[in-house]
């Protein structure tokens, strides 16, 4: 058994190495090559951009749906399993509480990215109807977003206490952790609240987690549209970010491992388990997808199969097909076998699967939104077609980037597995601390 | 040799100065347009007017004759003009000009000029039109449950109008709607009888029905209208002061209202104690 010094010194934040620092500078290189495209957008309009009237959601609310998709991931492992009693899932909570912030985070302003005109942003709230789902949908991200950063600071505060009194020879650092760990001691008073705290938001976060994913399912649903035109949308869009979301989970905690020399806390074991969860959430995402895809081609109406024939068989085939299989059937097989859950062929299964996702919601967003409804003539033929613009996909990519950035710098200062609970699961104790500490 | 050169040059200058000059002057000396001015008849009950319509011919396309100027006349027996006024056709090349006050003359038959001169633009035009006055008076009846519209067409004399063709429609917003086969015969008397077997909506039950003698060569065009009450009521499916999820904010449905602010203020109520709760853990570090 390791001592708790043994533990804060695993655990503790690391400073980056030149890997880390050429990461770091490459994502910034990234977001700078967006913020530029961004700037054009900005100037001149939604026209640098391959929407049209048509084609008028593309790549940017792909994005937006999987952000949010993926950002689920903090309610699955922190709350849903925190609530069942999952021990072994404690390692993994703070990286998914870290993913889901970023995302969240990054899905709102892909939101404002999306918009043609966004000064207008305040006109949302001030002129925005109740009756609307983007009403919603603005209501719910904020509620969501509030609620994963108290989920993912209120665990911290012990970790940052601990941190506080390791780095006590680095002043301005020790003086940082202690302000933001608010002068947590462990007393029976901060215990309390702090038990309470957790729990509250555990419980709190699993519906307007399961809002904020049906409310964006509603976006589509709650049109006419063949492809969105669904009551199945939100169990379906629940399913597939919970794949999304644990898919980012396997991908980062192997990456972290691997940087951060975590083979003692994050085993083979826990790939293991959560390559069975992926397995199983797949498996639910399938047979949504089953339902989503085979009644309406049973029902066979006219606009319906217009729309279906483009998937299956058309111009979208290609990658409605590799999404499906690559992305969803052989990841779900292959982990059905042992070997596949090891690390490194799930890190490999975890990023194809993330990748897929990423896929999945442009084949829900776009395809459908090429087949008008109105008659709109004498448009020219490239608007019957949806291909992004390289400024369009920089400002995706520099959106990705900043998600990344986000858990990447979360990483840089904070303990990627909580030094609190995994002392108190292993029973380790903290030493006494001196009167010196408590002065400090 | 070079003298000859010079004089090449200047004679060059000359006709190409002529040609310039030339092709100015016929390009400010446009032709003038030759106009087709046509003239029709109306009358609606009590009201009659002429409709007058200019149009000419531009690359092989028939225009409007905008803001052609025409002055109309009425002509009498001994060739006489009484000026009735002038008008100016609009952008359609159309133009209207009330002409009842004529009718009070009670003769036989009327006739009418209308007279353009020459402009920088177009050509002299004129058109004359002879109508005779007839009379078209239509009523609803019942008979036997049923509605009939019951037309008679009069000449000035006071004598039925024999084969006349009369289209009884319904008055709709955007076209009139044809009443049964739509085109009817006056008959020895003059009359029409035409039964009313399909209900139709109207505002208030309010049904205008109308006989129309569609522009005939001796009297023109001639309309009856018939105000009715035998509509079936159209029931006012609006929604404009209820509160629908398709209203302005203001009128959203109320459980649109109660239920998400209800959650909302249970949701960010939970949030504000837990952000009250650092503060709390803040403070209570000596207990």
């Amino acid at each position: 058994m390791k001592s708790f010094e043994e533990l804060t010194n695993d655990l503790a934040p690391k400073k980056f190495g030149l890997y880390g620092k050429i990461w770091v500078a490459f994502l910034v290189v990234v977001i700078l090559g967006a913020m530029y495209a961004y700037y054009q957008q900005a100037t001149k309009g939604l026209v640098i951009t391959g929407m049209r009237d048509y084609a008028l959601w593309g790549i940017y609310i792909s994005n937006f749906v999987f952000f949010v998709a993926i950002s689920l991931v903090g309610s699955l492992v922190t709350a849903i399993l925190r609530l069942s009693g999952v021990k072994w899932a404690t390692p993994l909570t703070r990286i998914s509480e870290i993913i889901a912030v970023a995302a969240i985070i990054m899905g709102g302003l892909t939101i404002i990215i999306d918009m043609g005109r966004p000064d207008r942003i305040l006109n949302l709230f001030t002129h925005g109807r109740l009756q609307s789902p983007i009403v919603w949908d603005v209501i719910v991200i904020t509620t969501y977003l509030v609620i994963s950063i108290l989920l993912l600071y209120f665990p911290l505060l012990p970790d940052l206490q601990i941190l506080r009194r390791k780095y006590k020879n680095k002043k301005k650092l020790s003086k940082w952790y202690g302000k933001f760990s608010l002068n947590w001691n462990g007393n029976t008073t901060q215990r309390k609240i702090y038990k309470w705290s957790i729990q509250t938001l555990s419980v709190l976060i699993v519906p307007v987690a399961f809002g904020i994913h049906t409310v964006t399912a509603w976006l589509f649903a709650t049109t006419y549209r063949p492809g969105w035109d669904s009551s199945n949308f939100g169990p379906y869009f629940i399913a597939g970010a919970f794949v999304a979301g644990a898919g980012g989970v396997i991908s980062l905690m192997y990456v972290l491992r691997r940087t951060h020399h975590l083979k003692d806390y994050i085993t083979d074991f826990h790939f293991d388990q959560m390559g069975k969860l992926l397995v199983l959430l797949i498996l639910v995402y399938l047979y949504f997808n089953v339902n989503e895809y085979l009644v309406p081609a049973y029902k066979t109406t006219e606009k319906e199969a217009a729309h279906l024939k483009e998937l299956f068989f058309g111009d979208e085939a290609l990658l409605f097909w590799t999404v499906i299989i690559v992305g969803l059937v052989i990841p779900a097989v292959l982990l059905l076998f042992k070997k596949m859950r090891k690390p490194l062929p799930l890190f490999i299964i975890g990023l194809i699967v993330v990748i897929g996702a990423w896929w999945k919601r442009f084949i829900i967003v776009t395809p459908t939104l090429l087949h008008p409804f109105l008659p709109i003539q004498g448009v020219p033929e490239s608007w019957h077609h949806y291909n992004p613009t390289h400024l369009e996909w920089l400002i995706t990519w520099g959106t990705l980037a900043g998600a990344m950035l986000i858990v990447t710098l979360l990483v840089r200062f904070i303990p990627i597995i909580p030094i609190h609970e995994t002392a108190e699961e292993n029973n380790i104790v903290e030493p006494e601390k001196t009167a010196s500490d408590e002065k400090s | 040799m070079k003298n000859l050169n010079i004089k090449n040059h200047i004679v060059l200058f000359i006709c190409l100065s002529f040609i310039a000059f030339s092709s100015t002057f016929i390009y400010a000396q446009e032709k003038k347009k030759k106009v087709r001015v046509s003239l029709h008849f109306n009358k609606v009950e009590n009201i009659s007017y002429l409709k007058i319509f200019g149009k000419y011919k531009d690359k092989k396309k028939y225009k409007p004759a905008n803001g052609l100027a025409l002055d109309v006349f009425q002509v009498f027996e001994n060739d006489s003009l009484v000026s009735l006024g002038t008008i100016n056709l609009d952008k359609k090349g159309a133009a209207t000009i009330d002409i009842s006050k004529v009718f009070q003359q009670n003769l036989p038959q009327y006739d009418f000029k209308v007279f353009h001169k020459a402009t920088d633009k177009f050509k002299k035009v004129s058109k004359t039109l002879t109508i005779q006055m007839a009379n078209l008076a239509a009523k609803l009846i019942t008979k036997k449950d049923t509605y009939f519209i019951e037309a008679t067409l009069t000449n000035a004399q006071n004598e039925p109008v024999k084969d006349a063709e009369l289209k009884v429609q319904l008055q709709r917003l955007f076209a009139p709607l044809a009443v049964g086969k739509g085109i009817y015969f006056t008959d020895e008397n003059g009359m029409i009888h035409v039964p009313i077997t399909e209900k139709m909506p109207g505002v208030n039950g309010k049904l205008n029905y109308e006989v129309v003698l569609d522009d005939s060569d001796d009297f023109g065009t001639i309309k009856s209208i018939i105000a009715t009450n035998i509509g079936e009521p159209i029931k006012d499916l609006s929604t404009f002061d209820q509160r629908t999820m398709w209203s302005p904010p203001s009128k959203a449905p109320w459980f649109d209202i109660i239920i998400p602010n209800l959650l909302i203020l249970g949701i960010w109520g939970y949030l504000v104690i837990l952000v009250i709760n650092l503060y709390r853990i803040s403070k209570h570090k000596n207990s």
